[in-house]
């Protein structure tokens, strides 16, 4: 469902952003991509999604070269990205209209986006509420009820527990598994060891644009991925 | 897909507080601008009859007509209605027009020396509104229209999906115009409903032609606010942080508001340099006595001598009341006119010389401000319409030297046409019969496409910035790095 080949990113200022990244995620699969910062996390997501071309190698969406063809490939995907700030001064259930109007849903009904909000956890009283008034973690919230509601196959996620409370993490996670069940494939970079592990199928580390270690959710039922992630940054 | 785009950019820019408190600031100030034009055009309209009752009185008291054609008249400049729009430089130029038969005509006192408050604080007109107020708020509603999309994440968002970039700019660039038209052109209509109900004997002055030029008037505002939207969509295209486009906007208008037009006017001053009026007054007036000096040692001695035959005559034929000859009565006209001849002569030739530099040096400042700042291409554009620049004073001040020349006709005529039987006759003061639509002077307003060709070349400038602009955001806003 996604897939990098030899995808690799040299910036204008010389700097190597991404090495030769090869992955594959499948659908109904959760991977999540950990790192220090400026390891190539973001990097390999804004190839992804075609916000910069890469130097080399190629990345695929559905089969769909996102080089060649973003606008199709963008068809397939969704999109949380870190502190979304979202329209201030639209209510939750504007900005859910606007954004799944440019993902291509048009007439929902009003149930249907207070349906998604619902599904996010956000509270019945918000829905109508200008986001301008929302806590960071509200706004995380919309912005998730957001990629859900344009119900496309892949879901990429950039480091979106940052800033949530512990509760609201967990119910996040939980929404994952859920659209993990829902046979959508999620592309997730993260901080968070300790949930990552909970809920990845895959984790990979990053360093320095290379990626250095892949393990399943069963390799490492076996292993501390705390120590591994922290051995892995040291060398 | 392009509607929701324009939707959401009009949703989101009048939601906002700083879209509501300028909007209101915007009527009050259109509504409030319009009120003071429609006074100010009034209050001139009425001066008009005025000044034409004060002349009749003034001609009808002088002793003859050679003094009455030195007296002249103070005619009160006409103003057009769409002065209730745009004062331009008028309050700057003489709202009395001097005739006479010595000197060139002319216009002085003008409001601003009439009432220096008028200059101290300067007028609100619909001119003012769009090129201070409105073009501010048209830099508040795009200093953040891409870099603010970015910092708050939500271009990231929209990008994500199936949708070309130049789709997006084009929405922005659709539905935040609407907003800017829509915050002018409302307080318009708002300010012309005021009007209907408490100034509807201005609107009745609106002839076709007036409601033409106020259409091409109100294009041109919009063309000029278009401009700086397209460089606010452009340098917003260009920065990462709202903040730094803001700053460089804010620049960026300080030069094209008030600086370049100086810095062109200081130029054209340094290329072309012309002589001070008191200066070439002082040539004049020095040329003007040597000359008059001439006339009269021509004069005198011809004078003396007919005088001595004439007592002569007198003196030989006895008694009784003596019979100046009409060769003296011939005489003395002919030498007050030359008097008159030689003060014209010279004094049109001193003011046409400063006119001529003065205009030329205008000229060349216009043409460099134009060219390089959208603010003076639409003041230039507005006052040619709106009659309220240098264009419309120079066709009056060319009609009213030919109005001069009836005037001076007219009175030469009346001046040989009386005749003097004696001395006494000269003496005994009647009062003089005046034909006061001789001694008015009527101006004919410039045709529609007279004004509007002049105009064409200033809104043919906006246009072209505004494509310009638009051109260089669409290539900015392609290669944004949206990270």
């Amino acid at each position: 469902m996604l897939e990098t080949i030899d995808l690799t990113k040299r910036y204008e200022d010389g700097v190597l952003g991404l090495d030769h990244l090869n992955l594959k995620v499948e659908a109904g699969e959760i991977f999540c991509l950990l790192g220090a910062n400026g390891a190539g996390k973001t990097t390999a997501i804004n190839l992804l999604l075609n916000f910069i071309e890469p130097t080399e190698g190629t990345a695929l969406v559905k089969g769909i070269d996102v080089t060649k063809e973003p606008l199709e490939a963008k068809r397939f995907v969704s999109f949380v990205s870190e502190n979304v700030m979202l329209y201030p001064n639209f209510s939750a259930r504007q900005n859910l209209d606007y954004f799944a109007r440019l993902g291509g849903k048009r007439n929902l009904s009003r149930e249907e986006y207070y349906n998604a909000l619902r599904r996010v956890g956000l509270e019945e009283g918000a829905f109508e509420r200008k986001l301008k008034t929302f806590s960071k973690g509200m706004r995380q919230k919309t912005g998730i009820a957001i990629a859900i509601l344009k119900d496309s196959p892949v879901i990429i996620l950039d480091e979106p527990t940052a800033g949530l409370d512990p509760k609201a993490a967990d119910e996040f996670v939980h929404l994952l598994k859920e659209l993990r069940e829902e046979n959508r494939c999620i592309f997730m970079s993260t901080h968070d060891i300790f949930r990552s592990k909970g809920l990845a199928d895959r984790v990979a580390i990053m360093k320095k644009g290379n990626l250095v270690m892949t393990r399943t959710a069963e390799e490492l039922e076996h292993e501390d991925l705390e120590a591994l992630y922290l051995d892995y940054m040291r060398t | 897909m392009l509607r929701t785009l324009i939707l959401k950019e009009i949703r989101d820019s009048v939601s906002t507080l700083k879209f509501v408190l300028t909007f209101m600031v915007v009527v009050v100030l259109v509504i409030s601008g319009l009120v003071l034009g429609s006074k100010n055009y009034l209050e001139q309209r009425g001066e008009v009859n005025k000044q034409r009752q004060l002349n009749q009185k003034m001609l009808e008291s002088q002793f003859d007509w050679l003094n009455a054609g030195w007296a002249g008249v103070i005619e009160s400049k006409k103003p057009f209605v769409l002065s209730t729009v745009d004062n331009g430089i008028d309050n700057s130029l003489g709202r009395l027009a001097y005739v006479d038969t010595l000197n060139d005509a002319r216009l002085d006192e003008s409001r601003n020396l009439v009432s220096p408050i008028l200059a101290v604080f300067g007028e609100v007109d619909l001119t003012f509104v769009v090129k201070i107020i409105l073009s501010l708020f048209v830099i508040l509603l795009t200093y953040d229209a891409v870099s603010g999309e970015k910092e708050r994440g939500t271009l990231k968002l929209a990008l994500a999906n199936k949708i070309p970039r130049y789709q997006i700019l084009l929405g922005k660039i659709l539905g935040g115009f609407t907003v800017i038209a829509f915050s002018f052109i409302l307080p318009l209509l708002f300010g012309l409903a005021f009007m209907m109900g408490f100034y509807n004997e201005v609107l009745a002055d609106f002839n076709t032609d007036a409601w033409w030029r106020l259409l091409i008037i109100v294009a041109a505002y919009l063309l000029y606010l278009a401009v700086f939207f397209a460089l606010g969509i452009f340098v917003s295209s260009l920065s990462h942080r709202s903040s730094t486009s803001f700053v460089v906007l804010l620049v960026i208008w300080v030069l094209f508001v008030t600086i370049i037009p100086r810095i062109s006017l200081a130029t054209s001053e340094r290329i072309k340099p012309y002589e001070s009026y008191t200066a070439l007054q002082t040539k004049a007036y020095k040329e003007v006595s040597e000359k008059r000096a001439a006339v009269m040692d021509e004069f005198l001695p011809k004078f003396i001598q007919i005088r001595n035959r004439s007592m002569m005559q007198a003196f030989m034929g006895g008694g009784g009341q003596q019979e100046p000859t009409t060769e003296i009565s011939e005489m003395m006209t002919d030498f007050w006119r030359q008097l008159g001849d030689v003060q014209r002569e010279v004094m049109d030739y001193y003011d046409r010389q400063y006119e001529r530099q003065q205009r030329s040096q205008i000229e060349l400042a216009e043409s460099m401000a134009r060219f390089l700042s959208p603010t003076s291409a639409m003041s230039f554009a507005v006052q040619s319409l709106a009659g309220s620049g240098w264009a419309r004073q120079r066709e009056y001040i060319d009609q009213l030297r030919k109005f001069r020349i009836d005037f001076m006709n007219y009175v030469f005529e009346k001046a040989e046409a009386v005749e003097y039987h004696s001395m006494w006759d000269m003496m005994d003061k009647q009062k003089l019969d005046v034909d006061i639509g001789r001694v008015s002077f009527e101006f004919r307003e410039e045709t529609l496409g007279t004004v509007f060709s002049r105009a064409m070349i200033d809104m043919a400038v906006l246009a072209l910035m505004s494509i310009v602009f638009f051109a260089a955001s669409f290539v900015a806003f392609i290669r944004y790095d949206v990270r």
